[in-house]
């Protein structure tokens, strides 16, 4: 039954191709499609939040019929996304392969983890982002965002913070803002990596650490079960709906803002149509309803920006990236 | 009481036919997956994921629940026959079970570990269906800590009592431990040891290790023997099925291996690898005659094959009752859940109770199926034994290459498990053990990792890892099991002058 749907595919992906070749160059440069199957690369193992935002996608390329050919995920693991990001680099003015980015792409290269810059690729949209929350336990001593910022200034080592996985990742990022903003020595800032953020989350809730910072997504059930409760988001402005009673840090005063953005890049090269071509079908995957499902159950913030605004946006993400790296560095943080 | 109804309304949905079929198709996979060296479970359950699109949530999470907890039952398979774990959690079973094969036991090992499995199976399903609420909050309480001084109990362990020299144990374990640097340092972000190579930043994988120091090395050592003229078949003595002194002595094993693995699988991290460790131990402790472990001991097969079951089925725990998972086959587990469209966590048995009773009941019935599967597969694996050495050696070399190659498309790891097999070798000849070298690598970065996540919350207070009871009593036993390789030296010294 699959088999069959996948040779019907293959057999018009096979016959668009032709018609293509039939219409050779007479075809306007807008009405590029691409005409080989389409592979949407991941740098992580299936079954984590990247997976599915290629899910998501490649569900949406296959119900609007937006490309002529098949299209698979394709998860390239390893190495913090650095296989899977020699494997675009190696497939340059390749459009038919997309790869869903976070803000790894930023961090692996300036961390010296990867030789590939995000200049190397050929940003297509970036799509949305996690708010970034500060969670304590229920029952916790700490009372507010304020009272947080009360402690951390006046002893910056009474408070511990599970960042998930450690320097280079905007919840570690959030952390070293906050101690910056209350004045406090980042050398005393207790920082605890874990390798997931559900690892850092069971580390508050049995009271081993005192606060985490991480998008909400997997602690609701712990918000709605009265087992944690939310003091702050590092976002510019408030969070959607169950959030919207969350103040940010900068309504507060306190300069902590970080984005854990998700976007799609394309390999080195790639031709204006064919980036116009995607960015589109980018833009109205953002409106589709499966996109609004799965925002509304992870919890996500739509910031759909267009391939040039997304190339502004990777650069101000750079810069904020290597402050950042200058303050923890420069500050001898290990 | 409404638990009990629950309990039986999720018989209803386990015992739907599809819903049958389903977890025949995970047991089986799990199998397949158990036996191949290289596919680990949750390699498994990653490429099974996107084939269950489209399916019912319960079929889709009861059929990668099979593949998981089935992956448990084959992992036996190679440790038995050609001493190369498939798994971690097999590691200890190569200990006894190639022994036990060298000296004709084959069939008993196989029979032992898969009557094993089924109990643990059994029991440590009763127990989730029982205690996984309050248990989940327990599991809470092990802090980094708490589990820093459980790694090195494990630690402990294996150096004391795999091999038959300590230093020599010792001296595996340091290599280990050095190799397990490797890798980008999850504290402090930087690169150690990597050499710039990108493969070598998520460090050497157990697979990798695991293929070049077992089979490759046994592959080495055969042809040297081949070359000497010194070959010969093992072959079977006596009964496939173990005799009834064989069995008597595997009884409680596996009940104190069951409750053991549970336990330790609702703690995260090192899942059921640990478990086998502790059971193992425990067993030596307890025996009338631990100089003999090593040589073939049934306890050392049976204990450890149950406890890397129920561990399975342990990390069950938190995952169903806070969604929070322990391992990495349980994270997949999750992953697979949220694209369902089902979030795991403190409601989930309140919100989807046929979804969470209809997958444990399905365990039920899902160890009966492996069962009732590995018996007849016993009689057919046992024939590897008889496979020529021209035929068999090529062919491990080709389902090793196999298996790593598959991992992540590597050819450097290709090189790295050839250069792990030199390694393997030398070691061999020097008699110096292999198992402490690979767990070492497998919990060398667990155990870095809780003590400086400790440290860190503590600011660089050593205090900490005293902190808590449950973090002295396994400090104590960890200084405890260290010292046992002189205990019965002194014993037998005494015995010796005794007798004089």
């Amino acid at each position: 039954m699959l088999w069959e749907k996948q040779s019907r595919n293959l057999a018009f992906g096979a016959l668009a191709a032709a018609s293509i070749l039939v219409s050779g160059g007479a075809a306007p440069a807008a009405d590029w499609k691409p005409a080989k199957p389409v592979e949407i690369v991941i740098g992580n193992a299936p079954g984590g939040a990247m997976d599915r935002l290629a899910r998501l996608a490649d569900g949406y390329l296959k119900s609007e019929k937006l490309i002529p050919g098949e299209s698979i995920v394709l998860p390239k693991p390893g190495g913090g996304h650095a296989v899977a990001l020699a494997y675009m680099k190696g497939h340059a003015k390749d459009a038919s392969h997309l790869m869903a980015v976070n803000t790894l792409l930023i961090s692996n290269n300036l961390l010296g983890r990867s030789e590939l810059k995000f200049a190397d690729f050929t940003p297509i949209s970036i799509l949305y982002e996690e708010p970034m929350m500060f969670a304590v336990k229920y029952d916790s001593q700490i009372k507010d965002a304020t009272d947080l910022a009360k402690r951390l200034k006046a002893d910056p080592s009474s408070v511990s913070f599970s960042v998930s996985s450690g320097l280079g990742t905007a919840n570690h990022m959030a952390a070293v803002l906050l101690a910056q903003s209350v004045g406090a020595d980042i050398r005393k800032l207790k920082a605890v990596s874990f390798e997931s953020g559900s690892e850092g989350i069971t580390s508050v809730l049995g009271g081993h650490v005192d606060v985490v910072v991480t998008p909400p997504g997997s602690m609701m059930q712990f918000i709605d079960d009265k087992q944690l409760r939310f003091i702050a988001v590092a976002g510019e402005h408030r969070a959607a709906a169950p959030l919207g009673d969350v103040p940010t840090w900068k309504e507060l005063g306190y300069n902590v803002s970080v984005s854990a953005w998700r976007g799609i890049i394309g390999p080195p090269g790639l031709k204006p149509e064919e980036v116009d071509f995607w960015q589109k079908a980018f833009d109205g995957f953002m409106k589709s309803d499966a996109y609004k499902k799965s925002a509304k159950e992870e919890i996500f913030e739509a910031r759909y920006l267009n391939a040039a605004d997304s190339a502004k946006f990777l650069a101000e993400m750079d810069k904020q990236f290597r402050d950042y790296l200058t303050l923890v560095g420069a500050s001898g943080t290990k | 009481m409404e638990q009990l109804t629950h309990f039986i309304g999720g018989f209803a949905v386990a015992l739907e036919p599809i819903n049958l079929w389903y977890a025949f198709l995970g047991c089986v996979m799990g199998t397949i997956v158990g036996v191949l060296p290289g596919l680990g479970p949750a390699a498994g359950m990653a490429l099974l994921i996107p084939a269950t699109f489209g399916m019912e949530p319960a079929s889709a999470i009861i059929m990668l629940a099979g593949l998981y907890y089935g992956a448990q039952y084959g992992g036996s398979t190679t440790s038995i026959l050609i001493n190369t774990p498939g798994e971690a959690s097999s590691v200890m079973t190569t200990l006894d079970g190639f022994q036990m094969a060298k000296a004709g036991r084959a069939g008993a090992a196989l029979a032992v570990a898969a009557i094993g499995s089924f109990i643990a199976g059994t029991i440590s399903v009763i127990l989730l269906s029982l205690l996984a609420v309050p248990l989940s909050r327990f599991a809470l309480t092990i802090g980094p800590a708490e589990y820093f001084a459980l790694l090195l109990f494990s630690m402990a362990s294996v150096t004391s009592l795999t091999g038959s020299s300590l230093p020599k144990a010792a001296f595996a374990v340091a290599i280990g431990l050095i190799i397990a640097t490797v890798g980008i340092d999850l504290q402090s972000g930087t690169s150690r040891f990597t050499g710039s190579v990108p493969e070598l930043q998520d460090g050497v994988g157990f697979i990798v290790a695991a293929v070049g120091l077992f089979a490759v090395s046994e592959v080495f050592v055969t042809l040297e023997q081949m070359f000497a003229g010194k070959t010969e078949l093992i072959g079977l003595k006596g009964s496939l099925w173990l005799t009834r002194d064989e069995w008597r002595r595997a009884r409680m094993p596996i009940l104190r291996g069951s409750f053991i693995g549970f336990f330790k699988g609702i703690l995260p991290g090192g899942g059921a690898t640990i478990a086998t460790i502790l059971s193992y131990s425990l067993e030596k402790g307890l025996s009338k005659e631990p100089e003999k472990f090593g040589t073939g001991m049934i306890e050392g097969v049976a204990g450890p094959e149950a406890a890397n079951n129920a561990a399975a089925t342990g990390a069950f725990v938190p995952l169903l009752a806070l969604g929070l998972p322990g391992s990495a086959s349980t994270a997949i587990l999750l992953g697979a859940f949220m694209i369902y469209g089902v979030q795991p966590g403190p409601g989930l048995l309140a919100k989807n109770p046929e979804l969470v009773w209809g997958l444990i009941d399905s365990m039920y019935i899902g160890n009966v199926m492996l069962f009732i599967l590995n018996l007849p597969l016993i009689m057919l694996f046992v024939r590897i034994l008889y496979v020529p050495i021209g035929i068999m050696m090529p062919l491990i070399l080709v389902v090793a290459g196999i298996g790593v190659y598959s991992l992540n498309e590597s050819v450097l790891e290709l090189f790295l498990a050839l250069g792990f097999g030199v390694l393997g070798y030398l070691m061999r000849k020097l008699s110096i053990p292999i198992p402490p070298l690979v767990l070492s690598i497998v919990l060398g970065g667990l155990l870095e990792k809780s003590f400086r996540q400790s440290l860190t919350i503590s600011g660089g207070d050593l205090g900490i890892l005293v902190g808590s009871p449950i973090a002295v009593i396994l400090l104590l036993l960890s200084v405890f099991v260290f010292c046992i390789p002189f205990i019965p030296k002194r014993r037998r010294n005494t015995t010796e002058v005794v007798a004089k």
